[in-house]
């Protein structure tokens, strides 16, 4: 016996199938809000702004480096900034920005603090005056931080004799930008959250506002073998394209502004279509035009009409809740569900 | 002397440097936080400015100075006040200013980060741009450390196209943040400033501009010993005025919280420090800036109604454009300037403002009164462009008792006395 053929399972396929292409349906226009509020970049850009507030010192390093030619250069506009930057060019901007920020450069001036530092031990201005901002600087986390760098750069540089300008500072960059991709490794892990969260709140206005009842549809599908063979058909002859597209547009795969609007556009008008002929030749109850026919509300009980509503609503709350999970995982349990088919 | 005009009174300070309450200081909290969430965004901020502008000449010009706060950085801010004047070599002054202790929050960029960018800008324009320091004594732990902070912003010199250039120009002030300028913190800065001939520019707009919005924080210092005098500044007293409408809106405490910061502004508290410095051999310049603000002009000129404008708040309840009047006869170091109200007044076609400039020009003290704008904050009165071409317009045809151009005087003449240290 095919377990496949089995109603219970046909129906679980449907609904699991249904659940992945609103789901791909939500991520396209979650990813057409983000890309319009270029809302990667400010979302990263505000993680870096709370991360570099150096308080003690009343400077947010953040606020600077978004002025900094390299993180300018990078950025649309001031209130675009970029969704990517190098740990490289991250580095070496944070390191110039300290050493030349005219807080540390004023305290040269205070002959007593500098008389009480031991004598500077590069020639390159640069990383003397960073050498010279951790050491003036107010104390800190951040300037903790960036001392902490700096000794594990002299370390690994070896003895004062072998060491070189260059070879502290190259040095120093490797341990200020692995601090920075742990970083980013977190800020991903929040975006991740963050986008489950926005997706949800999605999926339940689309769900509601276009009528996407998961309870309604389970029911429709439990009296209906004709409308779950033309979904898993629909399925299994565009299984490839679907999983491409939940792929492209999988919101927790980290940054990818590359995706342009005019391609999203394209792509959603397409999906569109495929689930609006979908829905029409099987009479599958999405829409408020096309839902369920019930018996009218006013034979109804109150305590009826209440249950009704309140079924609605876990109905509705299930669909956001499947849009939330993201269509990539239920591709993935279609393919988990195939592979034990064969 | 260097024979560039100048506008003595501008800003370039974003929402960056700003607390992230700022707006709570103008809107009702509720709408203060949905403004801020909506414009977070270009769209947001053309959206909410689109809408804004709808409300007739008023609401585009708020909704222009939304734009021109929310989404740019300090540089872009610069230029762009820089575009709205013909004339290329005219200097602007930018006052930084202190935002960190108004009990709304820290700011975002903070404060010496507010610094840190305005100086990277005078690298690029160290011909049109002037920073004023913005000063407070809760800045640092004593005044001593104030003092010799400030003294080595204002000596490090910075690179700007292969030449070493001094970063500061003066100190800017603004006491209804919650201290008074006599305060003990500030004296060592003041005394160095004297020495070195460096201006302090004051913020004094009656009931007008930012202001500390902790009761606790107000009432904690509203009465302490002036050390110039000796004597404890007594007459202070938290306002509770009570108001239906005020209290609907929910921004009575807020609005209590702004009478009471008077006393900080009032310009008679000053006058201990201008006669300190008067006796001694370099009298400090200081400017009274707004000359005490535009309705308070109207009010001494043609009499109002306002109650609160009959009687300001504060120790003397005398019109604060009187009293900036009677310092500037007094202690030559006392200055003012036209920032704000020239704005206010392009739109009246009797041009009542511009005439009372010019009236003022011709008093004693007319040496003393200096052109500024308040850019961008004056933008919801009129746009920069037409402040100045406006009143430059009329100033530009008119010779004062004294023989000289009355535009000459008020923007080269006078702004350039008032700036002039070892510094510029």
């Amino acid at each position: 016996m095919n377990l496949f053929n089995l109603p219970i399972i046909e129906i679980a396929l449907s609904l699991i199938i249904s659940w992945a292409l609103f789901a791909i349906f939500c991520s396209l226009l979650q990813e057409t809000m983000v890309q319009l509020k270029n809302e990667r970049g400010r979302f990263f850009k505000q993680q870096l702004l709370r991360q570099l507030n150096d308080a003690p010192n009343q400077i947010n390093w953040a606020s600077l480096l978004y002025t900094h030619p390299s993180f300018n250069i990078l950025s649309r506009a001031y209130n675009k900034p970029a969704s990517e930057i190098s740990a490289k060019t991250f580095s070496e901007a944070l390191i110039e920005v300290v050493a030349t920020a005219h807080k540390v450069q004023s305290k040269k001036l205070d002959t007593e603090l500098i008389g009480s530092l031991p004598a500077s031990q590069y020639e390159n201005p640069l990383l003397n005056d960073f050498a010279l901002a951790t050491k003036v600087l107010v104390p800190s986390e951040l300037v903790a931080l960036l001392a902490s760098s700096l000794n594990k750069a002299e370390i690994r540089a070896g003895v004062a004799k072998d060491r070189t300008d260059d070879k502290v500072y190259n040095l120093l960059v490797e341990e200020i930008s692995d601090w920075f991709n742990q970083l980013s490794s977190r800020t991903s892990v929040w975006y991740r959250k963050l986008t489950k969260r926005r997706l949800f709140f999605l999926g339940l206005i689309l769900s509601v506002a276009l009528n996407i009842n998961s309870i309604a549809l389970f029911q429709y599908f439990s009296k209906n073998p004709a409308a779950r063979t033309a979904l898993i058909t629909y399925y299994e002859n565009n299984k490839t394209h679907l999983e491409v597209m939940a792929q492209k547009y999988d919101q927790s795969a980290g940054p990818n502004d590359t995706i342009p609007l005019k391609e999203i556009k394209k792509d959603v008008l397409l999906l569109k279509t495929k689930i609006d002929s979908l829905v029409a030749a099987n009479e599958i109850p999405i829409g408020w035009k096309n839902k369920v026919k019930k018996e009218p509300l006013q034979h109804l009980s109150v305590w009826n009409k209440i249950g009704n509503v309140l079924i609605a609503l876990i109905g509705f709350v299930l669909t956001a809740f499947a849009a939330s999970a993201g269509a990539p995982f239920w591709f993935e349990l279609l393919k988990k569900a195939y592979t034990l088919k064969k | 002397m260097k024979a560039t005009y100048k506008n003595v009174h501008t800003h370039i300070f974003t929402m960056d440097n700003a607390p992230e309450k700022f707006l709570q200081l103008f809107l009702p909290k509720p709408i203060a936080n949905a403004v801020d969430t909506a414009t977070n965004s270009q769209l947001g901020v053309l959206l909410l400015s689109g809408l804004i502008a709808k409300m007739g000449a008023q609401g585009k010009r708020y909704a222009q100075f939304l734009k021109i706060g929310k989404s740019k950085d300090q540089g872009t801010v610069f230029e762009e006040l820089m575009a709205q004047y013909s004339d290329t070599t005219m200097e602007m002054v930018a006052l930084t200013i202190n935002m960190n202790y108004m009990g709304i929050g820290a700011t975002r960029s903070g404060f010496e980060g507010q610094l840190q960018q305005v100086i990277d800008i005078k690298r690029r324009y160290p011909e049109r741009l002037l920073l004023f320091l913005g000063l407070d004594p809760r800045w640092q732990q004593s005044g001593t450390d104030i003092r010799k902070e400030v003294e080595r912003y204002f000596e490090t010199k910075i690179d700007s196209g292969g030449r070493s250039i001094y970063p500061f120009a003066g100190l800017k002030i603004y006491p209804s943040t919650g201290f008074y300028a006599f305060d003990t913190k500030l004296k060592e800065t003041f005394a160095w400033a004297a020495d070195n001939g460096v201006p302090v520019l004051s913020h004094t707009n009656y009931l007008g501009g930012i202001f500390n919005n902790n009761k606790t924080d107000i009432e904690q210092n509203l009465n302490p010993v002036n050390p110039y005098t000796g004597v404890q500044y007594h007459q202070p007293k938290f306002i509770n005025k009570k108001s239906r409408k005020e209290w609907v809106t929910g921004s009575n405490l807020t609005n209590n919280c702004q009478r009471s910061c008077s006393y900080f502004l009032e310009p008679s508290s000053f006058e201990s420090v201008l006669n300190h410095f008067n006796n001694s051999a370099n009298p400090l310049k200081i400017c009274f800036a707004h000359f005490g603000g535009s309705e308070q002009m109207l009010a001494a000129m043609n009499g109002t109604q306002n109650e609160e404008q009959a009687h300001p708040y504060g120790v003397k309840d005398v019109n604060w454009f009187t009293q900036i009047q009677e310092l500037m006869a007094t202690y030559p170091g006392a200055y003012t300037d036209i920032s704000y109200n020239v704005a206010e007044g392009v739109s009246d076609e009797q041009q009542k403002l511009f005439k009372a400039f010019h009236a003022e020009s011709n008093k004693p003290y007319g040496h003393k009164i200096m052109f500024g704008t308040d850019f961008f904050l004056a933008e919801k009165e009129s746009p920069e462009k037409n402040t100045y071409e406006a009143f430059r317009s009329f100033a530009s045809p008119i010779t004062l008792a004294n023989g000289n151009n009355f535009w000459d005087q008020i923007a080269r003449t006078n702004t350039h006395a008032f700036l002039e240290s070892k510094y510029y």
